[in-house]
């Protein structure tokens, strides 16, 4: 069973990283860049004239493959440390990547990469850096939960405070997940890890206990909005909110797949909140839990931040790493 | 040079950095040297800078060094707050945050820290007046600064503003900018972010700091601001005093926690070249400014002289410190490292000092104006240009109504008479 929750919390990631929208954006980035160009002149023509109608993601002379449903950025980055998860230190993991242009990655990355060609070494490659507190970290926690490994040297290269903190919630609630299947005790392992003095220790218990409250995900959805999201500026991925808002919502729906769905109203939170629910909630479910056609549309990666991972399918890696670690 | 003197010099070295910066704030080095050559010539009114360093300034001479973060929270809400109508102009990311944060009934330290913020200019550019209030001891005037920054900002913000706090106090003793430098490491804890890029700037300027052992209580740190230096207050340093043997600690760059320096060619800082005269015309203050950013290489040769040494002065700066893929400018530890550099890179001269830093772009208006605080506290109110504070005028409260009218020497005065009344001297 804990080979199908393995798999389950992996898949789970991937189907809430498909089901927010931006997920099309990031696989758009599979296309010449100048159609991303007229994406941006569309967004401009439409404040000229005054209309509602709001550009979309398309493929015009471009396959249109990359823009069906499936999973992105945060899929192919939990692909990529599952993969690298044995090499040597993480730092070396990381240097490996730096001088490449043809990645994409969170801010908090694409910095921890500068710093540590400056010679920085973790944890300061992942402190200093203005994003330190985005969730990066604890999107690739999940790789490291499902093999109850501790993230937090991982962490350290890219991300500091929140973010670490981040990382280790994550990787406790889905070891717990996959251990147990039980999403409540999955959120309480998570939260014994943040302090109550942090901005993450603080809006988790907060979005927990607003969430319990609203007995739902998605009726919990306008209290979590006011509650968390200050929208003075657009950090959609900042951990001490996203993170919050998985541990709630995966909580509510009884570690269902439902929370994945509510997580993505959450405009804002929904390039990786849906991401980081589902890890949970697939966790919970085990991978046959997850309907086949979500497991279909988000278990083929499209190597849109990561090229050589384009391509790749999710449970083979799973299956991979598995039984290298000896789990499976 | 009177105390009050060197108070009145910061407080307009502030504002004047921050008028001649506001219009270079987020150009490149490049575009501001195709646009003005160099900038000298003040044209328009500061920001948000010079406001909320008038607020700072208000509570310290409404609660003294009794301060606290409490008072501060009450101040925003009280002052702040009910003026807001609508957006809140000229206010940066963190401030927005924390009116929000406070709204929402939190209480400091969460209401600095939950916006995401706190790695913010904003303490720093408004933490001279802390410095003002404590000459000759650094490590009060940084637990002042904290006390505030507390409300609005967390983590590198708070350390920021520690470091300008402290650098001021020091440099009201009128003590030499390597001093100063080194009384604001010794503020800030050697492994943070703010510490490493004041070492690697220090480093790139070949900026020897006295290397004494750390004061008693010159350090702190942000998640324990009660064990920073209160016992100091009750025997400050009097003016002029040595602030090598009062204050500075050593200057860290041997430091295990130290970077390697940027492989680029040390810089003397005589490198930087007097501003030429007012007389002259801006668009004529340099040969083909446009694109020696770009130059590569960027070894600065010894003896090289004027704007393409400048140039590379610049480049290397911007290399050591600049954060490449963040869209916005207000960090801390950068603006605060270019401040320094700045600062030392003009030795102490107002005019070198503030035109330099605005010429580094990035958030100018709040590098011009800590340069210009820290060098306006170190040459009194003689020291800064009489055509620049010609152009000083009192506040119009753009983004802070609660000081509109105020104008820094009027509030620089109070400030010294609050400061004597506690035993400043």
């Amino acid at each position: 069973m804990s080979g199908d929750r393995i798999a389950g919390a992996v898949i789970g990631l991937a189907v809430g990283d498909a089901a927010g929208w931006p997920a099309a954006r990031h696989r758009s980035l599979l296309h010449a860049p100048w159609s991303r160009r007229l994406y941006r002149e569309l967004d401009a023509f439409a404040e000229e004239h005054e209309v509602t109608t709001l550009p979309v993601p398309f493929a015009l002379n471009q396959p249109t493959a990359p823009l069906a449903l499936g999973p992105s950025d945060d899929a192919e980055w939990v692909a990529w440390t599952l993969l690298s998860i044995q090499a040597g230190s993480r730092a070396e993991a990381f240097r490996a990547l730096a001088g490449r242009e043809d990645i994409r990655a969170r801010i908090s990355v694409r910095d921890a990469l500068d710093n540590l060609a400056r010679g920085l070494e973790p944890p300061a490659s992942g402190h200093d850096t203005p994003h330190h507190f985005d969730d990066a970290a604890a999107v690739r926690a999940v790789a490291f939960g499902v093999l109850g490994l501790d993230p937090t040297a991982d962490a350290e290269v890219t991300n500091a405070g929140d973010g670490v903190l981040a990382a280790r919630a994550m990787a406790a609630a889905v070891a717990e997940a996959v251990g147990g299947g039980e999403a409540t005790r999955a959120v309480a392992a998570a939260i014994d890890l943040l302090p109550a003095d942090t901005p993450i220790g603080h809006n988790a218990r907060h979005a927990v206990e607003i969430a319990r409250k609203a007995g739902d995900p998605f009726a919990a959805l306008p209290d979590l909005d006011a509650a968390l999201l200050d929208h003075v500026y657009s950090y959609g991925v900042a951990a001490a909110v996203t993170v919050p808002v998985a541990l709630a919502l995966a909580e509510a729906s009884g570690g269902a797949m439902s929370a994945i769905p509510a997580a993505a109203c959450l405009a804002a939170l929904a390039d990786s909140a849906p991401a980081l629910t589902g890890a949970i909630t697939g966790a919970c479910t085990g991978l046959a839990g997850i309907p086949a056609s979500w497991t279909l549309a988000a278990r083929r990666l499209a190597g849109c931040c990561l090229p050589e991972l384009g391509g790749r399918d999710l449970v083979d890696i799973v299956d991979i790493v598995t039984t290298v670690e000896g789990i499976a | 040079m009177t105390y009050r003197d060197r108070a009145r010099g910061c407080l307009l070295g502030l504002a004047a950095g921050d008028a001649l910066g506001a219009p270079a704030e987020n150009l490149t080095p490049a575009q501001i040297a195709a646009r003005w050559g160099r900038l000298t010539e003040i044209t328009g009114g500061g920001t948000d800078d010079t406001e909320y360093a008038l607020f700072a300034a208000s509570l310290l001479v409404r609660h003294g060094h009794a301060l606290t973060s409490a008072d501060v929270a009450q101040a925003y809400r009280t002052l702040v707050l009910p003026s807001l109508e609508g957006p809140m102009k000229g206010a940066g990311f963190s401030e927005l945050g924390t009116v929000e944060a406070l709204r929402r009934g939190l209480e400091p330290p969460l209401t600095g820290a939950v916006h995401l913020h706190g790695w913010s200019d904003g303490l720093a550019m408004r933490a001279a007046p802390y410095g003002v209030f404590c000459p000759g001891d650094p490590a009060e005037a940084a637990r002042l600064a904290e006390e505030d920054g507390r409300v609005s900002h967390a983590g590198e913000g708070i350390l920021g503003g520690r470091a300008v706090a402290a650098g001021v106090a020091v440099a009201m003793t009128g003590a030499p900018p390597a001093a100063v430098a080194a009384a604001a490491l010794a503020a800030i804890p050697a492994d943070s972010w703010t510490a490493r890029n004041l070492v690697r700037v220090c480093d790139l300027l070949g900026v020897d700091l006295p290397s004494e052992p750390p004061a008693q209580s010159g350090r702190s740190t942000v998640s324990s601001p009660s064990q920073a230096g209160r016992s100091a207050v009750s025997s400050p340093s009097p003016a002029g005093h040595s602030a090598a043997s009062s204050s500075s600690a050593s200057c860290l760059p041997a430091s295990d926690a130290a970077p390697s320096p940027n492989p680029v060619a040390a810089v003397p800082p005589t490198l930087v070249s007097p501003p030429p005269s007012p007389s002259a015309s801006p668009a004529a203050g340099g040969p083909a400014p446009a694109g020696a950013g770009a130059a590569g290489g960027g070894t600065a040769e010894p003896g090289a002289t004027g704007t393409a040494g400048d140039a590379r002065l610049v480049e290397a700066l911007h290399d050591a410190v600049v954060v490449r893929h963040y869209p916005w400018t207000d960090l801390a530890p950068e603006a605060v490292a270019l401040a320094f550099a700045a600062y030392l890179a003009g030795d102490g001269d107002v005019e070198r000092a503030v035109t330099f830093g605005v010429s580094l772009g990035r958030d100018a208006d709040t590098i011009g104006a800590i340069a210009g605080a820290l060098a306006g506290a170190g040459q009194g109110e003689g020291g800064v240009p009489a055509r620049w504070a010609e152009r000083i005028g009192p506040v119009a409260g753009k983004s802070l109504r609660v000081v509109a009218g105020r104008h820094v020497l009027g509030v620089a005065d109070e400030l010294a008479s609050a400061a004597e009344a506690a035993g400043a001297s």
